[in-house]
């Protein structure tokens, strides 16, 4: 039919193929679909490979810092830009040496931006492709990478370059550590846990154990979640983290 | 009804309850007015065994469904619950028995709790003479058809009313909208089903049936062209007077929430959705029954299979096996369609589907008038009809076919994994 000429009983019966014929086309396209395998990603439990696996290399997950390399130059904390990064750097008095006093990441904060592991200078700090960390305490987000004041790392011509650690390892150990199950409460810890989310959470718990929860020191070989802990199984991993001497401590000795 | 229910003439008995009944007089030797009692009691009994069935299709069809529309949209559907997930409408069953029951404080609480039972009186009504097989129908009704197009208005009511009742605007809007479209789309309904009446000359459900026979050419869908027409007109129309996609605006999410059963909650939503799955069973069984032979056995005689029990399962499997196949469609045409729009549907039903139904009536009473002086040509145009019908299934299967090869969905999952 042209343009110009109308022609209603044509159109009609032209709207009536049309509904009919688009129908069976979309059944057709429909029904091809039952011929195919569905394309569903069953995580957690139902996967031929685990998630970690298969994600990009670039993939940007959780961030790790490997403080062997680490020359403490704290370009990663002045570039994040919530500023998620709490790395502490002083001289020792007595040997004028530089030492990293605390490195910790606060991954409830991180948003995977990347722009600190491209600040890095010496590749200590990346992104791992780690993703599992739920915690019922917001606070036990923050990993520390530092228990004790260490040396940083100094590059020298005259010295093989280091080789890093597997990456991935040394967060799943530290990751290990925390407990997703219990609130963090570090006697010291600076950094003090705001009054309302402490009500919040102690009152809805235990108010009569919070002495208890208080006093008791958080057990280095905690129980990590059952997600996690499948993760973290399937890591590489640099040292065992025993329960008195975590890996870092262990591998500065040797 | 009561009529033929107690009325004990030569003739064998082809609905259950009167045969249940004949058999609890003979038993329990009572007479006279308390007979009926008997009759009472094969009452509950078969309705108690038609409430089984409809449980037991209304539940386990969600699960079909929900699997069916997960291939199509490449997911896998629920697999959790029980074997490939089957025992999913259990648990959904079993949490809504659990979730509160809420009466909103501004609505009417009567009417807000009559609602449900209008809705589920509506679509359980039918199954009383819904056949199941020669000899297995609740009730041989000859006014069946009627009877079937009478009761489920009846939903209208329980619609509308829990729309008003509910006391919110998207529930009255939901509520207007299904009233608006159940009561038109019931004419071409009608209208459509009237050409297997007129071709079968009765109104009962199981005459219909007889009237027609085992293959396919036989079947008054392929009687005519008009009659094949008339099945297209009446599927559509009974996709909307069950508020199925793509006729599903009176719960249209997209603007009313969920329609007229937005405020219901615990086991009156249930009520609800349990008669929409149930009316899935309704629309193929009737369409079945009417347009594509029924129970009937190729080369087995009605009165034959009557007597047997043997031939009454096959004839039961048949029927079952056509109305799943129609419910199937249902579902398929569910995801496939999009939601249409209210004036969209208005221009369906009153410019196409009525007009189209009357011209069937009138072209399946004029070919019946040609096919008695040349029933040879009667014959051959069925045959033609049932063969052109299977190609166009067939053809549905080898397009789909050519759409999965053509999209290259092998080579898009190798590159996945």
């Amino acid at each position: 039919m042209t343009a110009t000429r109308q022609c209603p009983a044509r159109d009609y019966l032209r709207n009536i193929w049309n509904a009919l014929y688009s129908t069976w086309e979309g059944m057709s396209v429909t029904l091809s679909h039952m011929y195919r395998r569905p394309i569903t990603t069953q995580y957690p439990d139902r996967i031929a490979k685990p998630v970690e696996d298969r994600l990009p290399e670039r993939y940007r997950g959780i961030l790790e810092a490997e403080v062997d390399l680490c020359t403490g130059c704290q370009a990663c904390a002045r570039d994040c830009p919530i500023g998620c990064i709490d790395a502490e750097v002083r001289a020792d008095p007595g040997s004028r040496q530089r030492l990293i006093h605390r490195f910790s990441i606060d991954i409830g904060k991180c948003m995977y931006c990347g722009l600190c592991t491209d600040a890095c200078p010496s590749g200590a700090l990346r992104h791992t492709q780690l993703f599992v960390a739920s915690n019922v305490d917001v606070l036990n987000l923050v990993i520390d990478f530092v228990d004790e004041p260490r040396p940083v790392h100094k590059a020298r011509k005259s010295e093989p370059a280091p080789t890093p650690a597997p990456r991935g390892s040394i967060l799943a150990g530290r990751l290990a550590r925390i407990a997703w199950d219990r609130p963090r409460d570090l006697p010291g810890d600076p950094r003090q846990r705001p009054v309302d989310i402490k009500i919040a959470i102690e009152g809805r718990d235990r108010p009569e154990a919070e002495t208890d929860l208080l006093a008791e020191p958080m057990l280095p070989a905690a129980k990590a979640s059952p997600a996690s802990r499948a993760a973290i199984a399937r890591l590489p991993r640099a040292e065992p983290a025993p329960a008195d001497a975590p890996p870092e401590e262990a591998k500065q000795d040797a | 009804m009561t009529g033929t229910l107690l009325a004990t003439g030569g003739a064998p008995r082809t609905d259950l309850v009167g045969t249940l009944g004949d058999w609890a007089v003979r038993i329990t030797g009572l007479s006279g007015w308390k007979s009926g009692l008997a009759y009472l009691g094969a009452m509950v009994v078969v309705a108690a065994l038609l409430l089984a069935f409809v449980a037991l299709f209304a539940g386990p069809v969600t699960w079909v469904e929900r699997r069916v529309a997960g291939r199509m949209q490449s997911r896998i559907g629920p697999n959790r619950v029980g074997p490939h997930g089957f025992l999913q409408w259990l648990a959904d069953g079993l949490k809504n028995l659990l979730k509160e029951d809420l009466v909103p404080r501004e609505a009417d609480p009567v009417l807000f709790r009559l609602a449900p039972y209008f809705v589920w009186a509506g679509m359980f009504g039918t199954f009383a003479v819904l056949p199941f097989s020669a000899a297995w129908i609740a009730a041989d009704a000859s006014i069946g058809i009627l009877y079937v197009m009478a009761i489920t208005a009846l939903v209208v009511v329980g619609l509308i009313m829990g729309g008003w009742a509910s006391n919110s605007k998207w529930s009255l809007l939901g509520g207007m909208r299904s009233a608006a479209q159940i009561v038109s789309y019931e004419i071409p309904t009608a209208l459509a089903i009237l050409c297997p009446v007129l071709v079968a000359g009765s109104l009962s459900t199981q005459d219909i049936i007889r009237a027609q026979g085992g293959w396919p050419w036989q079947w008054i869908a392929f009687h005519d062209p008009f009659c094949l027409a008339a099945l297209v007109v009446f599927f559509i129309a009974s996709l909307a007077e069950g508020n199925r996609t793509p006729f599903d605006i009176p719960e249209a999410e997209s603007e009313l929430v969920s329609g007229y059963n937005t405020e219901y909650s615990g086991f009156r939503f249930l009520a609800f959705l349990f008669a929409e799955w149930a009316n899935l069973w309704i629309m193929g069984a009737v369409a079945t029954l009417a347009f594509l032979g029924g129970w009937q056995l190729p080369g087995v005689p009605a009165d034959v299979q009557a007597a047997s029990i043997l031939l009454n399962v096959a004839g039961m499997a048949v029927f079952v096996g056509k109305t799943s196949v129609l419910v199937l469609v249902i579902i398929h045409l569910r995801w496939t369609l999009p939601r249409i729009r209210v004036d969209q549907m208005m221009n369906i039903c009153w410019k196409y589907l009525v007009p189209i139904s009357f011209v069937c009536l009138l072209g399946a009473a004029g070919w019946m008038l040609v096919a008695r002086k040349l029933p040879r040509a009667g014959v051959a145009a069925s045959v033609a009809l049932s063969i052109a019908g299977a190609a166009l299934v067939l053809s549905l299967f080898v397009r789909a076919r050519w759409n999965r090869l053509r999209m290259g969905a092998a080579a898009y999952w190798k590159q996945l994994t």
